[in-house]
């Protein structure tokens, strides 16, 4: 009990020392005493919204939740990519992969393996592709081949 | 006419019941974003603590008042610094603590110069009154920011828990060790009832 009224008595010698009158805020003398750190407060309307927008990123990868939600979308998206992936494609990558001369790429057994991987395009582009590979290369043929050929097509041409 | 300016009138004192009304969070969201009314309301929220803040620094009412004003201003310039929205009483008690140890330091470097009859004159005022300055001047700063905190506009422990950045506990006991101490230095000098 007589802890209790002490405790009172200096709450009270306390209060009577330091308690004055409650500050108050003076909004107008303020603005005026500050001006230009007001004018910079009202300054941020324009931009406030700018500046903000790049910390929303930072929030939500701070959470442990939305990482791993992130995460998961990261993964769906490239399942989603590798499932979706043009089939015709699929064909193309494996089977220049797995064949090495036109011969072998016009064989039965890579021929059926195309044709299950994209079907009948498949079968079209890996023969496209095949023929390509037969064809000599530009580069290597002889000027002078080049000029017996014209010289036929012109003798052709007279005929 | 005076339909007129009275609808007006009505129509300010309506937002700024409603501005009084809204949480820190959404206030401090606003003044970011270049709010006046919402910046001015945490102020006027806020004005209180800060001068308590300041006042158990600096040992003055008036220069308390400025160094308060001032923590604002800076406030208000460094707004957009301000990481987490709910930590803006911390952060505003941080710039106030600032600001108030640079206005104490250039007190200090003043006061040797000043004039030794008008230190002496505010401590002959009343006996008392001394005694209790004298026991709070002996606690540390941050039981002294506590104690001012706490007994200068009657600030709940929830309000100061949103200042200083501690919980509910932590202050009762800190301000139970700070009473103590007082309490004791009262004793020691003639307060012979204060026990606690």
């Amino acid at each position: 009990m007589k802890k209790h009224g002490n405790e009172k008595r200096l709450d009270e010698l306390i209060s009577q020392t330091i308690n004055t009158e409650k500050p108050r805020f003076d909004t107008e003398k303020w603005k005026q005493k500050y001006p230009e750190e007001f004018q910079t407060l009202l300054s941020h309307a324009a931009k406030g919204n700018s500046i903000r927008q790049p910390k929303i990123l930072k929030v939500i990868l701070k959470s442990p939740l939305t990482k791993l939600a992130a995460a998961a979308v990261i993964i769906v998206a490239i399942g989603f990519f590798i499932v979706h992936q043009s089939p015709s494609e699929q064909a193309d990558t494996t089977v220049s992969k797995v064949t090495k001369s036109p011969a072998e790429m016009l064989t039965a057994t890579s021929l059926i393996i195309a044709f299950r991987h994209g079907g009948i395009e498949a079968i079209e582009k890996q023969c496209d592709k095949a023929l390509e590979m037969q064809k000599p290369p530009l580069d290597k043929l002889d000027i002078k081949e080049l000029f017996t050929e014209i010289e036929i097509d012109l003798e052709r041409t007279e005929l | 006419m005076e339909a007129g300016s009275a609808k007006i009138l009505s129509g300010a004192l309506e937002k700024e019941k409603s501005v009084a009304q809204k949480p820190d969070t959404v206030l401090v969201k606003a003044a970011i974003n270049g709010d006046a009314d919402s910046f001015t309301e945490l102020c006027r929220r806020y004005y209180p603590a800060m001068v308590a803040i300041a006042h158990s620094i600096l040992g003055d009412r008036h220069l308390a008042e400025d160094a308060a004003q001032q923590a604002f201003a800076k406030a208000a310039v460094k707004l957009q610094q301000l990481k987490k929205e709910n930590r803006f009483a911390g952060w505003l008690a941080v710039i106030c603590r600032n600001v108030a140890k640079d206005m104490a330091r250039r007190i200090e470097n003043l006061r040797t110069t000043e004039d030794l009859s008008t230190i002496a004159a505010k401590s002959r005022d009343d006996g008392t009154a001394e005694t209790v300055r004298e026991a709070i001047s002996k606690l540390s700063a941050s039981a002294r920011e506590l104690i001012f905190l706490r007994y200068y506009d009657g600030m709940s422990y929830e309000q100061i828990s949103a200042v200083l950045g501690i919980s509910e506990q932590a202050i009762n006991g800190r301000l139970r060790r700070a009473k103590k101490k007082m309490a004791d230095y009262l004793r020691r000098n003639g307060f012979g009832e204060v026990q606690l």
